[in-house]
């Protein structure tokens, strides 16, 4: 175990620059999420942390040690890969066994090991098997207990999951959260699903385009996104972002729709131009409320999901309570001022 | 149902034998008139109806060719040759494939498909000089050298196609897993890519019959 130290990454493809210069401090058995959209540098970031990938310039620490142009095998860092990469002519034990058997460890030594791994992990019975032979869950699994039996510094994940069904999906969320309880390794992982990093972190890094947009705890994210990037891509269904400004103590949107506000502004938000973020959830249906009219409702049992035109804004709203709304309808929402996000538009950044 | 499934599977089988069979067939009819030929006496050669099977067999055809040439010695020549060529091509050419894979330095490939195009006589003289100077000439050094120059591309051709299909990721699990580059060549790459080995052996093996004229 041991804390990870990133200092001022940088990574160019010739003329092209990915990462711009990203600082992130990883605790201690701290489990750390990059999440951001495809193409935004994070598996770049994660391979340089790994040493696949050289680093064209800051500086990369695990533990005391300073790791930025040392080679991935003596980086005592497992990698878990989106194909699981495992080595096909190679059992399961073997596959699990390999980075011992490189260590020169003992044959009953690395045998234990892998079986208390694979135990864990519910494998015994797979030992003998070849990865051709597991399902794509099994292979998952399989994956992860070489990582483990390495009990090495830090765990790497590169989007483990995405390979999966839902269903096994959240299953396996749920596994490798268990595993890092109880194991404690520290752990980076990269995924695009902003629902897996709300789930598992305990900190999440939101990068886009190579830069970090905000670094925080799932519900700070949450609850106070630093600008309009973190506030439209954390949460699901995604914030209602509307364009408007502050005009004679409301917020009115260009088309006239008015919006309610929080009790207490920033002195500065008269005059500019604004953005209004409020998430789909924080929206009730009451009769007192703004009028709108369904233009999309999707219920899944639990909930309603519905896109309301209101004076030709289209606001998502996700109700709890079950009531009867087919498209069309006329439907009132009330949206709770203390739950406002205010961005400022130019900037991006929060108010 | 299960029934009808097996019965067509069958079908396919024999199918496919039958297909196997007509593909092959002028091949083993080839093969048996020359075995026929060896062991006819001369006046049947060109008898007619065509004589398939000698009513006298001429085993003295084959004493003679023991008795003229010192065919055990050639036969045993023309192995050495073939063998250690294609072995010292595999030896090679199987790294040079993986390196040029990797490195992504396809050029290089290139330069050894020119070697390869290069009309193999353009070779032979500076190849005998070579030999002289060295004393080679006699020994079966010079045969396996001109093999390699044929059979050392096919086998990095035909690796590199093969290294290049080999996911990268799994070298790199490898290589963060502890192992060496020397390492992951010869426990990773080199095991998966067996089936590439093997294809090349054979090529490599039976193109030798090709540059047999310049030696
Ligand atoms: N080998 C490479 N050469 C050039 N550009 C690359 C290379 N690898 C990745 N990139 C670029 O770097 C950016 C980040 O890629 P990546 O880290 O794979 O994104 P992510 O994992 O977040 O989807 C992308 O725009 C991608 O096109
Ligand atoms: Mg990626």
């Amino acid at each position: 175990m041991a804390t990870v130290n990133i200092q001022n990454i940088q990574k160019n493809y010739g003329a092209v620059k990915v990462i711009h210069g990203v600082d992130i401090d990883i605790a201690d058995g701290e489990f750390v999420v990059l999440v951001g959209p495809s193409g935004c540098g994070k598996s770049t970031l994660l391979r340089m942390i790994a040493g696949l990938e050289e680093v064209s310039g800051g500086e990369i620490r695990i533990g005391p040690r300073e790791v930025s142009h040392m080679p991935a095998r003596d980086r005592d860092i497992a990698m878990v890969f989106q194909n699981y990469a495992l080595y096909p002519h190679m059992t399961v034990a073997d596959n699990m066994g390999f980075a011992l058997k490189l260590k020169k460890v003992d044959q009953s030594e690395i045998r234990a090991k892998v079986g208390r791994a694979a135990a864990i992990l519910g494998l015994e019975k797979l030992l003998d098997r070849y990865p051709k032979q597991l399902s794509g869950g099994q292979r998952q699994r399989v994956a992860m207990g070489r990582a483990i039996v390495r009990d090495p510094q830090v765990f790497l994940f590169d989007e483990p999951l995405s390979n999966l069904d839902a269903k096994l999906r959240v299953q396996m969320r749920g596994e490798i959260k268990t595993m890092h309880q109880r194991i404690g390794t520290t752990t980076i992982y990269v995924t695009h699903d902003q629902v897996e990093a709300m789930t598992m972190a305990d900190k999440i890094v939101v990068l886009h385009d190579g830069y970090i947009e905000q670094i925080g705890a799932p519900l700070e994210l949450y609850d106070r996104p630093a600008n309009i990037f973190v506030a439209g891509f954390i949460g699901s269904p995604a914030m209602n972002l509307i364009d408007g400004r502050m005009e004679e103590g409301a917020f009115r949107t260009s088309k006239g729709l008015i919006l309610p506000l929080p009790q207490s502004l920033p002195a500065d938000v008269g005059g500019r131009e604004l953005i209004y973020g409020i998430r789909p959830e924080h929206i009730r249906a009451e009769p007192q409320g703004i009028e709108g009219r369904a233009i999309l409702v999707e219920g899944t049992g639990s909930e309603i999901f519905a896109r309301l035109d209101a004076k030709g804004e289209d606001i998502a709203c996700l109700f709890r309570e079950r009531f009867d709304i087919r498209f069309g309808d006329t439907v009132h929402m009330v949206i709770d001022p203390a739950r406002v996000h205010l961005f400022d538009k130019q900037t991006g950044r929060r108010l | 149902m299960t029934s009808r499934i097996i019965r067509e599977k069958t079908l396919d089988q024999v199918g496919l034998l039958f297909v196997a069979f007509v593909m092959v067939s002028p091949v083993i009819l080839f093969f048996l008139w020359m075995i026929s030929l060896s062991l006819k006496y001369e006046i049947d050669n060109g008898a007619y109806p065509p004589i398939l099977i000698p009513e006298t067999f001429a085993w003295s055809n084959y004493a003679k060719v023991f008795e003229e040439n010192n065919f055990l010695l050639y036969f045993w020549n023309s192995v050495l040759v073939t063998g250690s060529a294609t072995l010292l091509a595999l030896i090679i050419g199987v790294p040079s494939g993986y390196g040029i894979a990797r490195l992504k330095a396809e050029k290089s490939a290139v330069v050894i498909m020119i070697a390869r195009m290069t009309p193999g006589l353009s070779f032979l003289i500076p190849l005998f000089l070579l030999f002289q100077w060295t004393g080679l000439i006699g020994t079966l050094w010079p045969q396996i050298i001109i093999h390699l120059v044929v059979t050392v591309p096919i086998v990095v051709w035909i690796m590199i196609g093969y290294f290049e299909t080999t996911p990268m990721e799994l070298e790199e699990a490898a290589s963060i897993d502890g192992a060496t580059p020397w390492q992951v060549f010869r426990m990773v790459a080199l095991p998966i890519a067996k089936p590439g080995i093997v294809v090349s052996f054979i090529l490599a093996l039976i193109s030798r019959g090709t540059t047999s004229s310049s030696a």
